[in-house]
């Protein structure tokens, strides 16, 4: 209906602005980048582009040219200026961790990252493979990230938030580009790909190369420094610095023709440190070696008939986490403990657990919209996952010391390397086969002009821990032209690992196969609101109550270890505030503010590690046609201890980074420079309280840093 | 006697071929020295106009270093019959190009009625006959101009309208000022659910000011607003076509053959081949169910990509 009291003073307001327009048209050249429809370049006139959404949700999606700006090299450079997200670090192999509105585990297996709409989730501990090392940017064409419940869409693990990663197809590459880096900790980097057409098909190559020292970073005291001092050794390798350097290579290529398309990807981490080691003690020797091998094969015809699309995928992922052997406590060491007459502290305490799975994966979905003021979105899907081989060698096992507990002690007089195996009961864990079906439907209805209700459901069932039905509702309501609102619930879940479920022979981690998934309940109230042309603002407030939670806990008799229970219960509320101004033609402010609170219900105190607040602003400055100067602000601030431990408060950090690019018109080469951590702060990402006794300091992120980049387009 | 035939039909098609050879029209096209990502649609469309047969295109970069003199020595040597102007070429390049060879303007908007070339506007034929589809119960359009920029378009537009059983209500602005004024009217007196307005890309009309205040009250008075670019649909517009641009290269170099031939032949034309874009929200207040068919009609959708 017609408002006459706002249309009055609109009228007013329009000549008031028209008088004080100038008479200013467009140049050619904008016209012409505006009317060629390009998504990028529409972006860049309307504010943040939406991601290709299935489902109403807060989401935010960071572009080719984001990246490009902000000189981030690395997704998780890149994704700590989500709002709501954080990117902490583990001590074990310095795997990143996800953390999203105040969910911060262990491995952070809680978010879901795939690569094209494909899970990258390794079964084992059910993240995305801990020898990963971090994953390049410069063949991505955008990341979605969606904060909240995802499972009624894309199934397990989207629990605090999933993340998907889009490659860059021929046309988006359209030419052949080739880029060399080299920046700080010997950091090098070089890579080319092409996007282009053969005979009919189009085609988009990537290879790169890369290998890093890593930051280092000087941890002071490990679980070895305690050892010491309880038994008078002088074993550790504190302090000393993390091992946080890796070599890569990525490649990936991607066929398409008419409604098909062939990808096939491999990720490979060569060297790849142990962070802080695998026991929390510095092991400068070992390194590992991660293998991630991807295949899909998808037909996708949006329009199959008037009223259907249909698309059908088949997808195969291959992975190995190998090391060699790794030492868990350095030679010197107490442990393990020599046998009667035997060898002990003189060969430090070495294990070799390594394991390989296949994953299969099929897949159809079929939208309808044959019904007026519905859409109809219905799928049905069958995974494979399969961890074919486990192996382990060791030289210790843990004998069980009344009044005390398992103590690691040599396995033989030698203390000398031995195969793990089911047959002499040593083993931790045997190949595993892991099934599952699902089906879900969705119906997007129109209720009535500008009010649209979103429901879904999804069922996956299990061979191995039973099934989970998860349901999705959205109400979206347009309420103004420049206002949305948006009232979601949703329900997501995560599959127990196999770890979790079936370790045996680790008094520290006893598997539990009667496990649950853990599951979210989730309930966000959203705000996308655009008060003028150039500034588009975002609220989300968001509570969640977290169930079932899959965490180690210590037995009836705390000496006999920890088995995995469903025993964590956890609760939060929050807000993201977010914003984005085009102040001129070449300047752009933008950042957010993230505030959550959450609470560990077994202990009625804080979860811990996660930010309460955290802010990111930018600025981007395209001070002439070929240049552009990019900063930002990182502040971290008020992350709490776990209950149970009895540090210091984690400092709070901010962090400065700028990038200066140029690109030359009519000039084939780019050439950026970028300073991170400018103003060298001193951050540290916590460790759990678990480890607060071998790792005390925390853990040490990079100084300043900086590198320099040059890009060549043909 | 049949293979007198024989030779005679060889002959024949050799002297077609040949003149078919000769009949080619050499057309030389200036671009503006840009960034890639506009390097990229100069070529789009450059590469368009080869496709158009009966032609030898050949494009030439130029810049502020760029002697008149460094283009005349190329139009000559290549011989050209019709020179194009894409973008925005400075005037000293192009003024004694024309003395030697018809010159033809594109990739900008052409506001301008006597300026012969393709603009960027799109064919105002195709957006009413789209408007009908999706909105049939509209019956009047009003539409901003200026009419020594876009007469060539309104002229075109009152056809367009009359044939489509439209009332085109086009009022003639002389400079901003005037323009808010009218819009004012026209938002004073507009008829929610029957009435469009129509956003061309004349710049009489600054919409960088008047887009929100226009979107606001089109969205509260149930008013469908249509434009020409695809950027107003993405912040609320009900739909743009805008120029698909190797088929508007295509358009371009049929131009560029005409006006060798004929060489008086003024002002612009608009552009015929045309990309869509919808917004899904603005037709949902609008109480429009666009069916499958019209969706696919478009190339992009807003605000998300709902297909």
């Amino acid at each position: 209906m017609p408002n006459f009291e706002s249309t009055s003073s609109s009228l007013q307001a329009l000549l008031f602005l028209a008088a004080g327009a100038l008479p200013l048209a467009a140049s050619a050249d904008d016209l012409l980048l505006m009317l060629s429809g390009d998504e990028q370049l529409v972006s860049i006139a309307t504010g943040t582009p939406q991601p290709v959404s299935k489902a109403p949700s807060v989401a935010t999606v960071i572009t080719a040219a984001d990246i490009k700006a902000t000189g981030a090299t690395t997704l998780s450079d890149i994704l700590e200026s989500v709002p709501g997200m954080h990117v902490s670090r583990s001590g074990l192999l310095w795997a990143p961790l996800y953390s999203i509105r105040g969910i911060q585990t262990l491995f952070t297996p809680e978010v879901l990252i795939m690569i094209n709409g494909i899970p990258l989730t390794n079964s084992y501990y059910g993240d995305r493979g801990r020898l990963m090392g971090d994953i390049p940017l410069e063949h991505i064409a955008r990341i979605e990230v969606i904060r909240g419940p995802g499972s009624a869409v894309h199934g397990a693990e989207a629990v605090s938030g999933a993340i998907n990663i889009i490659t860059r197809t021929a046309s988006d590459i359209d030419g052949t580009e080739s880029g060399l880096r080299a920046g700080s900790y010997r950091t090098y980097d070089g890579w080319v790909q092409h996007g282009g057409k053969w005979g009919e098909v189009d085609v988009a190559a990537y290879l790169r190369l890369g290998t890093t020292e890593g930051s280092g970073g000087t941890v002071g005291a490990d679980a070895q420094t305690a050892l010491d001092r309880t038994f008078g050794t002088h074993a550790s390798n504190a302090p000393g610095p993390a091992q946080n350097g890796y070599d890569s290579i990525d490649a990936r290529l991607d066929l398409a023709l008419d409604h098909w398309r062939l990808r096939l990807g491999h990720i490979d981490r060569p060297n790849h440190g142990t962070g802080t080691g695998v026991a929390d003690a510095l092991d400068p020797l070992t390194k590992g070696h991660g293998k991630y091998t991807n295949l899909d094969l998808t037909w996708h015809n949006p329009k199959l008939t008037e009223n259907w699309a249909l698309t059908a995928q088949a997808s195969y992922y291959d992975t190995s986490e190998e090391e060699n052997d790794i030492t868990l406590f350095p030679a010197g060491s107490a442990f393990p403990l020599a046998l009667p007459g035997g060898v002990g502290s003189t060969v430090g305490m070495v294990g070799r657990p390594q394991h390989w799975e296949r994953q299969q994966r099929l897949n159809v979905s079929a939208l309808y919209g044959g019904i007026e003021k519905h859409k109809l979105r219905a799928g049905a899907g069958y995974n494979l996952v399969d961890m074919y081989k486990v192996t382990e060698t060791k030289n210790f096992t843990f004998v069980y010391v009344p009044g005390v507990g398992y103590v690691p002690q040599c396995i033989n007089l030698a203390c000398s390397i031995v195969e793990a195996t089911q047959a002499n009961g040593l083993a931790f864990l045997t190949p595993h086969e892991r099934r599952s079906v699902f089906a879900y439907l969705q119906d997007e209805w129109t209720l009535a002009p500008d009010w649209h209700l979103t429901t879904g459901l999804r069922h996956d069932k299990y061979s191995d821990f039973g099934s989970t039905t998860n349901p999705r509702i959205a109400l979206v309501w347009d309420t103004a032209y420049n206002l949305t609102s948006k009232l979601m619930f949703g329900r997501a879940f995560r599959a127990p690992s196999v770890v979790e479920l079936y370790t045996v022979n680790n008094p520290q981690a006893i598997g539990n196969p009667n496990l649950k998934p853990e599951s979210i309940r989730t309930t966000e109230l959203a705000f996308a609101w655009q008060p003028t042309s150039n500034l588009r603002t975002g609220l989300n407030l968001f509570r969640y109550q977290m169930s079932d939670v899959i965490r180690f806990v210590a037995n009836a008799d705390p000496t006999t270890g920890n088995t995995a229970q469903n025993a964590g219960d956890q609760y939060g509320n929050g807000m993201e505030l977010e914003f984005s101004w085009d102040a001129s033609s070449t300047v752009r402010l933008s950042g957010n503010h993230a505030f959550q609170r959450s609470v560990d219900e077994s202990t009625r105190q804080d979860a811990g590690l996660a930010p309460h607040h955290h802010t990111y602003v930018r600025a981007d400055w395209r001070f002439s046609a070929s240049w552009l100067v990019s900063g930002q602000i990182n502040r971290v601030a008020d992350r709490r201890r776990q209950a149970g431990d009895d540090r210091p408060k984690i400092p709070d950090y901010t962090t400065a980074d700028l990038t200066l690019r140029s690109n030359p018109s009519g000039n084939a080469w780019e050439f950026a420079v970028s300073i991170r951590n400018l103003f060298n702060a001193d951050v540290r990402e916590p460790t759990a309280a678990a480890a607060a006794l071998n790792l005390p300091g925390d853990l040490p992120m990079p100084r300043r840093n900086l590198y320099a980049e040059m890009r060549h387009r043909l | 006697m049949q293979q007198y035939r024989r030779i005679t039909a060889f002959l024949v098609a050799w002297l077609l071929a040949s003149g078919t050879a000769l009949a080619e029209t050499r057309i030389g096209v200036l671009y503006p020295e840009s960034a890639p990502a506009l390097l990229q649609l100069y070529q789009a469309i450059i590469n368009g106009m080869s496709k158009a047969g009966e032609v030898q295109v050949q494009g030439r970069a130029v810049s502020e270093r760029t002697s008149p003199e460094e283009v005349i020595a190329w139009a000559q040597e290549r011989r050209n019959q019709v020179t194009v102007a894409l973008g925005d070429i400075p005037p000293a390049l192009t003024e004694r190009l024309a003395a030697d060879a018809p010159l033809i303007y594109g990739a900008s908007a052409l506001n301008d009625n006597a300026r012969p070339g393709v603009s960027l506007a799109a064919s105002p034929a195709q957006m009413f006959d789209r408007l009908r589809q999706i909105k049939p119960e509209v019956e009047r359009i009003f539409v901003l101009y200026r009419p020594q920029s876009s007469g060539w378009l309104i002229a075109a537009a009152r056809t367009a309208a009359r044939q489509q059983g439209l009332e085109l209500a086009a009022i003639a602005c002389e400079d901003a000022q005037q323009a808010g004024a009218a819009f004012t009217r026209v938002l004073q007196q507009a008829r929610p659910g029957t009435d469009a307005i129509w956003l061309t890309l004349d710049p009489v009309v600054p919409l960088n000011q008047l887009l929100p205040v226009l979107l606001r009250e089109s969205w509260d008075k149930h008013l469908v607003l249509i434009s020409n670019n695809p950027v107003d649909v993405a912040k609320g517009a009900l739909f743009a076509l805008y120029p698909d641009y190797p088929a508007m290269g295509r358009q371009l170099a049929e131009r560029a053959k005409r006006q060798a031939v004929r060489p008086t032949l003024s002002g612009p034309e608009a552009s015929e081949h045309l990309r869509g874009a919808f917004n899904t929200r603005t037709a949902s207040h609008l109480g429009i169910v666009p069916s499958e068919r019209v969706l696919r009609g478009f190339d992009r959708t807003f605000p998300e990509e709902q297909r």
